[in-house]
């Protein structure tokens, strides 16, 4: 191919690159990051997963996770806990964080860096634990304060 | 050219390709910890217009290490340091702006700065497809070349190069990218007039072409 005919696809070349970069970033590099998740399980059964934003990096994700996990179990010593950084996000956690509606009820803050999910016994305990933790972040600053969503409903 | 020659020669344009490279991994580190405190789950045209800013960054970096990796050796050049330090001056402080903070996403500068980065990119390689391999950031003789982008502007590789400068700077937005911007455009000045003048001292055919293009901008400058 001469430079000249080269010359005439140039803007065309170099726009199929970015796009196909882009859309490789954004496929690809979530699966090198690494994502603070913190479960815990209350003596009445009631079931939260809560899921940040990734860290590029293990040391700043498990400082998130502590961080997290510390201010949960401050007010429920007698929950079990399990705390990890997971690589990547697979589908469930990648519907967590995403604004599809859920099946169970789930709070997000505003920002979306973090959210929770909540199962109980009954969907209405559920949603009753969903709201009352809304209700107890609502004085707060407003990337910390949390929004429930009911269970299948847009967020 | 003997082995010693090319071997030489490498070596000279390792630092700059070098430096390139690490701004690039920079970049993409850059653009991994973008994805990390925004995942993308369709649908969000602003986050992908600031996505797309980035990655533009990277492939003019790509564009500017592929350049100097295969350009060819100088015919002339200056002896004395002063062109040379005001050569690397200029072509540092683009880099330099990458160091600074970046200013929080905004979807019209960002789409703006990618434009310009584009531009810059293909207009880069377009200027280099006739420029070949006379590449260099030191004001150094390599051919007289005057067809194509070079018949009417004698820098357009320059010209290029400034419109993805323009494009970095939009997604800084600060005063300290704008100082680093101005200073860099008065390196780039100075990197002109020391290669103008090599050039008129090594090809006798320069006067008469100086006389028929312009230096940067047809009709401006």
């Amino acid at each position: 191919m001469s430079p000249g005919s080269l010359s005439k696809i140039l803007p065309a070349i170099v726009l199929a690159v970015t796009a196909m970069l882009t859309a490789a970033a954004i496929e690809f590099l979530p699966g090198t990051l690494y994502f603070p998740v913190v479960e815990y399980t209350t003596p009445d059964d009631i079931h939260v997963t809560m899921l940040k934003y990734g860290e590029t990096d293990v040391p700043r994700c498990e400082r998130s996770v502590s961080q997290v996990a510390g201010s949960v179990r401050a007010s429920c010593p007698a929950c079990k806990y399990v705390e990890r950084c997971a690589r990547g996000l697979d589908a469930t956690h990648r519907k967590i964080l995403s604004r599809e509606p859920l099946a169970m009820p789930s709070l997000r803050t505003q920002n979306g860096r973090l959210t929770l999910t909540v199962t109980a016994k009954t969907p209405e305990l559920a949603l009753g634990v969903c709201q009352m933790v809304a209700e107890q972040t609502a004085a707060q600053a407003a990337d910390n304060k949390l929004v429930c969503f009911p269970a299948l409903t847009s967020r | 050219m003997t082995a010693r020659e090319k071997l030489y020669d490498a070596a000279m344009r390792l630092p700059i390709v070098a430096l390139t490279l690490y701004f690039l991994g920079r970049e993409i580190l850059g653009i991994r910890g973008l994805i990390a405190t925004h995942p993308y789950f369709g649908g969000d045209w602003p986050f992908l217009t600031t996505l797309t800013s980035r990655v533009s960054v990277v492939i003019f970096l790509v564009v500017l290490a592929s350049l100097h990796a295969s350009r060819y050796r100088p015919v002339g050049k200056h002896s004395t340091w002063k062109p040379k330090i005001t050569a690397i001056v200029g072509a540092f402080l683009t880099f330099a702006l990458l160091l600074l903070p970046r200013a929080g996403p905004d979807a019209i500068w960002d789409g703006l700065s990618a434009l310009l980065i584009l531009i810059g990119s293909v207009a880069s390689v377009h200027v280099v497809l006739n420029l070949g391999r006379s590449l260099s950031i030191m004001p150094e003789a390599r051919k007289l070349v005057t067809n194509g982008p070079y018949r009417r502007i004698r820098h357009p590789l320059y010209l290029a190069e400034e419109i993805a400068t323009l494009g970095f700077f939009l997604q800084f937005r600060s005063w300290q990218a704008v100082l680093l911007l101005l200073v860099h455009f008065y390196f780039q000045v100075r990197r002109m007039d020391w290669e103008e003048h090599i050039l008129a001292g090594t090809f006798p055919d320069y006067a008469e072409y100086k006389r028929h293009s312009c230096r940067l901008i047809p009709g401006v400058y």
